[in-house]
């Protein structure tokens, strides 16, 4: 569990690092050519959304809150993955190779990038659910520890 | 477990003053040198003041339908409102698709509108093949509706260097330039500013780029 958060940690990070290290406009730019929602929710999202990843990546990186962290990157993966699966062309040649947006322009939405951003998703959801089972385990721990009077109380 | 939270911390707070330094160092960038220094263009086919600020190189196929709509909804407009104006210098880059349905005739209008534009005609050829796209997209007469916008003497010399392949070379060499630059679809659109290019969406709509290029300006 570790290793997964500390990795898709780094991927998050490293998502809004390239996203708020050039104009947010391209990325803007990037979210509107999926034509999924109106060009001011575009713009929106392309403010906010880098500092979400930037804030979950760390999060994940520190370990802090992990069902909340974990879930809400789970959610934003899944709401990626469908928008990219949605817009997938396996032979695009005309203009509709629309950018992934993952990592910054330039990444067309391919089969690679579903592959990879599929498995993140995986990860995440993984990383979910151990995140509950920990919580749940340590729950049933703290319960067990108690003397006998505390847990009929409980 | 507290060792590995450390561990995190300490990555977290690195990627934290990088991204600051990223940010920090993009607001104290030295004054670049007008971006048309650095990405010379086609006279012919470049429109705008060689000294603007901004530069967009544009890779684009006549027959792809969304070239077309950029044209028309992005290009047009950019024409009045930035070029005209000063602030951006447009060049224009042929990349005829080869071997997909429909892109049978790319070439051919690409050459026909290399010469019109070694002859000063750019604009015109442009405009008509954009306009009447889906006529010689279907019966491949690309010359029949170049003629219809150039003089009888303009279009012999058209017709002359296309039939000559004097200017195979050129739309050759545009075509391996955007592969080099890694084009594989059209339109294709890189914008260079303050000695920076980034990549521009394609299907970008007027409005968003508008924003872009006037951020860039105010920069």
């Amino acid at each position: 569990m570790t290793t997964g958060r500390i990795l898709l940690g780094v991927v998050f990070v490293y998502a809004a690092y390239t996203k708020l290290r050039t104009s947010f406009l391209l990325f803007a730019m990037a979210i509107d050519a999926y034509k999924v929602m109106p060009e001011w929710m575009a713009v929106a999202a392309a403010h906010i959304l880098p500092w979400v990843e930037l804030a979950l990546g760390i999060a994940l990186l520190v370990g802090f809150w992990m069902r909340v962290t974990a879930t809400t990157a789970t959610v934003l993966l899944a709401v990626f993955f469908t928008a990219m699966v949605h817009a997938y062309q396996p032979d695009p040649k005309e203009g509709q190779q629309i950018s992934c947006g993952c990592f910054g322009l330039g990444e067309p939405i391919s089969g690679k990038t579903l592959l990879r951003d599929g498995t993140l998703l995986a990860l995440s959801a993984a990383l979910m659910v151990a995140a509950y089972y920990v919580a749940r385990r340590r729950r049933a721990q703290d319960v067990a520890s108690l003397p006998a009077g505390n847990a009929v109380a409980q | 477990m507290q060792s590995w939270r450390g561990v995190g911390a300490i990555v977290g707070a690195v990627a934290l003053a990088a991204i600051a330094a990223g940010a920090g160092a993009g607001q104290t960038r030295p004054q670049a040198k007008p971006a048309a220094e650095a990405e010379p263009g086609p006279p012919e086919k470049s429109l705008g003041a060689r000294n603007a600020p901004i530069v967009m190189e544009v890779f684009s196929d006549y027959s792809c339908p969304v070239c077309r709509n950029f044209y028309f909804t992005a290009i047009r407009p950019l024409l009045e409102d930035y070029v005209a104006t000063g602030k951006l210098l447009l060049i224009h880059r042929d990349f005829p698709l080869t071997g997909v349905v429909g892109h049978e005739h790319s070439r051919q209008a690409a050459l026909y509108e290399t010469a019109a534009a070694r002859i000063g005609k750019f604009e015109e050829v442009d405009a008509a093949l954009y306009e009447k796209q889906a006529q010689w997209v279907r019966d491949g007469n690309v010359d029949g509706v170049v003629a219809a916008v150039l003089s009888p003497r303009d279009m012999k010399r058209v017709r002359e260097m296309v039939e000559g392949g004097k200017v195979d070379s050129y739309v050759d060499s545009e075509k391996a330039l955007g592969t080099a630059k890694r084009v594989n679809s059209t339109p294709t659109i890189y914008v260079t500013a303050h000695g920076r290019t980034e990549l521009v969406p394609g299907n970008v709509s007027y409005s968003l780029l508008r924003r872009y290029l006037d951020e860039q300006l105010q920069k």
